[in-house]
This record gives C-alpha cells, sequence and structure tokens, in this order.
C-alpha cells in the first residue's frame, strides 16, 4: 500500500511537466533536430522536407478540406428524410 | 446578380502566407528555430479542446509577435518568448473551455481571473472532473514516450511534482552525468515526436 498519496490535481501536474519539457525544446540543438529529423527519414536541409509540414507548408488536403462530407443534409442520405427524427433517437 | 458563397466553388485556391513564413522572411526566427517551435507547439496542444490544434498555437503566438500585441524583451530569445507565448495561449483556451461548461468562473467565486497556474492551481483545480482526466490521459501519454527509460521516468514524475532538477537528482541519487543524458534523449524523443506531420 502507498504510504503517501500524490494530491497533485492532474492539470497542475500537466502544466508543470509541459513547462519542464518546453525549456529542454527551446534549449534544443540544430545537430538533435538533424538527427531526431533523420530518425523519422527526414532531412531538415532538403527544400521541402516534411518536417516543415504546418509551418512552412500546408497539410496535405484531406476530402473533408474539400467537401464538406459530415455536413451534408440528412435528405441526402440514404433513405434519409428530414423529418424522422433521428437525432432523438 | 448578388454574390454568395455558393457562387465561390469549392476548388477556389487562395494564397495565405502564414505568420511562420513571414517570420522567418523577416529572419525573426530561422528554420531550425520553427522546428523547435514546432515541437514546443505540439507539446502544448495536449488535453487542448480539439478545436485547437498545434498549428493553431504557434501560427497565432507569432502573429501577436508580428502585430505587436505580445513585446519581446531584448534578453528573452525569440524561441523562448514565443514558448512562453503559446503556454499563455493554452492557458486562456482551458480558461475559456472551462468557462464554457460554466465552471471555473472567476465571478462565481468572487475573485478575480488568476493570472498563474498557481494561482489556477489555489482557485479550484478539480473543478472540471473531464478536463482533469483528459490532462491524466495527456500525462501517461507523456510518460509512455519514455517508457522503459527510468531515469527519464523519474525526470517527468518531478516535474510533475514541481520539483527542481536537484532536488529530483538529490531524491534518486542520479548522477549529473546520467541526468544530462537522459535530458539529451528526452530532447530527442520529443523533437521526433514534434516532427511527425499529423495534427494531433
Amino acid at each position: 500500500m502507498r504510504k503517501t498519496v500524490n494530491r497533485t490535481p492532474p492539470e497542475v501536474a500537466l502544466d508543470r511537466v509541459l513547462a519542464g519539457l518546453e525549456k529542454e525544446l527551446v534549449e534544443a540543438a540544430d545537430e538533435e533536430i538533424e538527427l531526431a529529423a533523420q530518425d523519422l527519414g527526414m532531412n531538415v536541409r532538403m527544400k521541402g522536407s516534411a518536417a516543415f509540414i504546418g509551418v512552412l507548408y500546408t497539410f496535405p488536403k484531406r476530402i473533408e478540406d474539400i467537401f464538406d462530407v459530415g455536413k451534408r443534409p440528412r435528405s441526402f442520405l440514404p433513405g434519409g428524410r428530414k423529418d424522422r427524427g433521428d437525432d432523438e433517437k | 446578380m448578388p454574390k454568395t458563397r455558393s457562387h465561390i466553388p469549392p476548388f477556389a485556391t487562395h494564397q495565405v502566407i502564414a505568420p511562420s513564413h513571414t517570420a522567418l522572411s523577416l529572419n525573426l526566427v530561422t528554420e531550425m528555430d520553427l522546428l523547435r517551435l514546432k515541437s514546443i507547439a505540439r507539446l502544448h496542444a495536449r488535453g487542448l479542446p480539439p478545436d485547437v490544434s498545434w498549428d493553431d498555437l504557434l501560427q497565432e503566438a507569432i502573429t501577436r509577435v508580428l502585430t505587436g500585441k505580445r513585446v519581446k524583451p531584448e534578453d528573452v530569445g525569440m524561441v523562448a518568448f514565443l514558448a512562453g507565448v503559446m503556454r499563455s495561449l493554452r492557458t486562456g483556451h482551458i480558461r475559456r473551455a472551462r468557462r464554457g461548461r460554466g465552471r471555473d468562473d472567476p465571478h462565481r467565486l468572487g475573485r478575480e481571473e488568476p493570472e498563474s497556474p498557481l494561482e489556477h492551481e489555489m482557485l479550484d483545480p478539480m473543478a472540471d472532473p473531464e478536463r482533469a482526466l483528459l490532462a491524466a490521459d495527456e500525462l501517461e501519454k507523456i510518460r509512455q514516450l519514455f517508457a522503459g527509460d527510468r531515469v527519464a521516468l523519474q525526470i517527468i514524475d518531478g516535474l510533475a511534482e514541481g520539483l527542481t532538477a536537484e532536488q529530483i537528482r538529490a531524491r534518486h541519487s542520479i548522477s549529473r552525468t546520467d541526468y544530462d543524458s537522459a535530458r539529451k534523449r528526452m530532447r530527442r524523443c520529443l523533437i521526433r515526436e514534434g516532427l511527425t506531420c499529423g495534427r494531433l
């Protein structure tokens, strides 16, 4: 049986951990970034490297970026009718 | 005929220059800095509401610096400053998410809005069980990143308890060399995690 009970709320603990790890990343050397990228098969010196996705390059397009796949009117769904009240079920 | 949104073809594209591009072209940051910031943004996006992604955090932080809403002190590096802005944005998002559910309302509790995480802790740390559960889950995910690395896990647990590096080393009798080696392994793991391409 544990002698002590950890009373630190998870949100506070997470904040502390993130702050501590943030400091590590701020201090990370360029070489460490290059090595970590190499682990993933990325070459950060290469133009268009996937490492820069979301930072310098946009995310690859997904079907939901082009079409409103999640917002089709209910009447378009097979056998769907607007007045069926599926939400209540 | 009036132009409405329905007349815009769904495949229409428009060039938007991301704030990170602007920061790079203004030499505020280097490409390597952007990768550091990407890793930090992915870290701070943990436990945030699902509608806030890491790139939102990063681009918003850069925008605030570019527009002068946040002014960088001279003695602080740009990466460290932007990391601080992202941390602050994260706190704001969590606070808004709590308010959205009617909990943790500072007015209801008769207090001003908490300024620091410590004050936040004192206010009502368990006000939102759902967020507490999410935070515990994210903490576990972070621990899993270092599964099998005893010293790294001791560091994580120490950080969670608010211990300093010296206190963690003393508690577990970790030599300075072992501690620094573990930090190096952790950095590499975190950067690897940060450079992956998903939205989390």
